[in-house]
């Protein structure tokens, strides 16, 4: 049994609630609220309308000729989309002071989760009470469900009475849900209208279904319906966690008086706030900076951009247009950072996030690690080929992209440590067997001889080098040292 | 048979995902991917691998592993700089400059031991976002837990990848350097020709798991 409680609070028709709420001398008239882009048309849609509007036959999805050849005396007026979203902010900011696990679905619409609030509430119906409470101040109709999922609670919300609460109890849902037309499963019209001709006309006859054969004739639709009608969920609760304001303060260890160390300080500290946002998915488009200078005195600056952002430089740029035109009255002691409100990113900036990662610099020292830039130099022998450090670069590097001998492939090669002493068999020219370490491997390919030989005036050597393939697929880099008569391993091809 | 029916399953179900979107239901075009290239598309299916993962990349001696790093590494947008840490001496950088790696990003470091290697590494990213390379070959001692733990939050935190190079002796018996938990992608390397590789995703959070795909390494 599922033992999760969510909570469904729904603003009463809201688009035509908000409208009432701006316009109240309208109440007793019939009354619709239609989408417009620009003027209002008369081929605009209906999208909501009042009880009286209802009484005159008008009814959502009519164009405004239409509803008007219905109720001559009908008031339609465009939807006011700015407010119902600063009114579902607000809402789900009260909300938020309630639980911390609240989910807006869409304007005027929230989940809340129950779960785990008991001591603070003592029991469901305290919750409720809170909820209407503290809701209750915007004047808007709401109602209240209570349910073990999701859609339970919904249901129980839109058969709640206005300004009341439903709550259906763990385990009683199935019952609760039973008499229920389709209507409140939100079907597609072509399964809506296939149900309907297998006879089944309520949720109850759904959840009788087996989930199997549901499946089998409707697909995925099918298994959903049949998990909705079992009093289950298909989508995941996915509560919005309230953006926080970021507050930083710094205490200078001395006073700053210049305006370029003030803007440093300033765009350090907040490219380490916005970095870690921008981790977040999220940056801001407003700051406050607070100022206290020597003398106790407190200087405010705003500052606010036309989109979010994630970088610091267009902050920066208004601070020192505004540092330029203030004057301070002694130098600033303190400086304290205020981002009020950190806001999602879009993906085009999510995206662009990526590159405004704070560049590497390779050429930057790692301290205390003993990090350094290998090069290349003109050495033939691999083992001198390389130089750890960039101060003994030849100045012929760019003509020797790589070391001038001649192996067939040396992708991949890993070098030894130190070259290890082997055993080579040889017949007939051909290299036959390779003892290492006291095992004996056949060797099934070989590339090679390659001879390389110098330095004649200090440390001359003499090699020819192989590149074999062992019988367990081994493929090692050989050389057979003319001077000591010996063969080594030099390195591995992985 | 019931095996392969099997593999053949997971293998059809892993490849019927949605249009733009991972093996995981994320939108394909929301994730930043550190390193993508046509190999990787085909082995994962999706463009490549997200920042912030630890890959270990492991074979028996001459399976190919070396080369199919320094083919990843080569694929690096410029602003990664590479920390190879490599714990036996064996980098050799005309191989990884053959293989198309810049040597200018990239930085070497010989660390005493595995406990200072993963100290290191945490050096390294708590001042930038890198691509660390932990060149495991050879050692036989297991990386300290905890260690290796706090360099995956920080790997996650700094957007960066983490590679480790293991080896498996020739029978396939691998020392565990690990541990299991650490990883979201392990790839198991065997080579069949110069060129010719088949890597096998031994585990993977990114989806795919089990699959086997032969590659010729460019």
């Amino acid at each position: 049994m599922n033992t999760s409680r969510i909570v469904t609070i729904i603003i009463d028709n809201f688009s035509l609630s908000v409208l009432q709420h701006q316009h109240p001398e309208l109440k007793r008239q019939p009354m619709a609220a239609a989408v417009v882009e620009g003027e209002l048309a008369d081929t605009a849609a209906i999208i909501a309308i009042n009880e009286c509007a209802i009484r005159e036959g008008v009814t959502t999805g009519m164009t405004v000729t239409q509803a008007k050849g219905r109720c001559p005396d009908l008031v339609v007026h465009a939807r006011l989309i700015d407010i119902e979203q600063k009114i579902s902010a607000h809402f789900f900011e009260i909300l938020t002071t309630i639980s911390p696990f609240v989910e807006q679905c869409s304007d005027g619409f929230f989940y809340l989760a129950a779960d785990g609030l008991t001591r603070l509430y003592k029991n469901e119906q305290g919750l409720v009470e809170r909820i209407l409470f503290n809701l209750r101040s915007a004047g808007l109709p709401i109602r209240i469900g209570i349910g073990p999922s999701r859609f339970v609670s919904r249901v129980a919300a839109m058969r709640a009475e206005l300004n009341q609460s439903l709550m259906i109890e763990p385990g009683t849902e199935r019952r609760f849900l039973n008499n229920l037309s389709l209507d409140y499963l939100d079907l597609p019209d072509h399964l809506y209208e296939k149900l309907n001709i297998l006879g089944l006309k309520t949720i109850g006859q759904v959840a009788a279904m087996p989930i199997s054969e549901l499946t089998k004739r409707f697909s995925a639709d099918g298994r959903a319906v049949s998990t909705l009608a079992r009093g289950a969920d298909i989508d995941h609760f996915l509560p919005q966690h309230p953006p926080e304001k970021i507050s930083r303060r710094l205490i200078l260890d001395y006073s700053l008086t210049r305006l370029e160390s003030i803007r440093s300080i300033v765009r350090k500290t907040l490219s380490n706030q916005l970095d870690s946002l921008s981790q977040l998915g999220l940056g801001c488009s407003s700051l406050q900076l607070i100022f206290t200078l020597e003398n106790y005195q407190k200087k405010k600056i705003n500052l606010a951009l036309k989109e979010v952002t994630i970088t610091a430089s267009k902050f920066i740029r208004q601070l020192t247009d505004k540092l330029a035109t203030v004057e301070l009255s002694s130098p600033i002691n303190e400086i304290t950072l205020i981002i009020p409100e950190a806001k999602k990113l879009t993906s085009g900036q999510t995206e662009l996030s990526v590159f405004d990662l704070p560049a590497t610099k390779p050429g930057r020292p790692i301290e205390n690690i003993g990090a350094v830039t290998p090069r290349l130099n003109n050495s033939i022998l691999p083992e001198n080929s390389f130089t750890p450090d960039k101060l003994n670069v030849a100045q012929d590097e760019s003509t020797h992209p790589f070391p001038s001998y001649s192996l067939s492939d040396i992708s991949g090669l890993r070098l030894l440590k130190k070259s290890l002493p082997t055993e080579v068999t040889i017949k007939d020219g051909q290299l036959i067997t390779l003892t290492l370490q006291q095992r004996q491997y056949r060797i099934i390919r070989h590339g090679g001889p390659w001879r390389l030989s110098g330095h004649w005036w200090r440390n001359a050597f003499e090699r020819s080098y192989f590149e074999i393939e062992t019988d367990d697929r081994r493929h090692l880099l050989l050389y057979y040292d003319r001077t000591l008569s010996r063969w080594f391993l030099q390195g591995i091809y992985d | 048979m019931l095996n392969k029916e099997l593999q053949n399953r997971r293998l059809s179900s892993s490849l019927t995902k949605l249009p733009g979107r991972t093996t995981l239901g994320l939108p394909t075009d929301r994730i930043d991917y550190a390193i993508r290239s046509d190999i990787l598309a085909q082995l994962l299916n999706q463009p490549g691998i997200p920042v912030g993962q630890m890959i270990e990349l492991t074979g028996p001696p001459s399976s190919g592993k070396t080369s199919f790093l320094f083919y990843l590494l080569s694929l690096l947008p410029d602003r990664y700089a590479i920390a190879y840490i490599d714990l036996n001496g064996s980098f050799f950088p005309a191989a990884a400059v053959k293989s198309g790696i810049d040597l200018n990003r990239l930085w070497l470091i010989n660390p005493t031991d595995s406990s200072q290697a993963i100290r290191d590494a945490e050096k390294i990213l708590d001042q930038q976002s890198s691509v660390i390379v932990l060149d495991l070959v050879g050692t036989h001692t297991p990386l300290p837990h905890t260690l290796t733990h706090r360099l995956r939050i920080q790997t996650v935190r700094q957007r960066s990848l983490v590679f480790f190079l293991t080896e498996m002796s020739s029978h396939n018996r691998s020392v565990a350097l690990l541990p299991t938990s650490t990883v979201s992608l392990k790839l198991h390397l065997t080579r069949f020709g110069v060129r010719e590789v088949e890597i096998e995703i031994a585990k993977s959070r990114l989806g795919c798991e089990g699959r086997k795909q032969k590659v010729r390494l460019p």
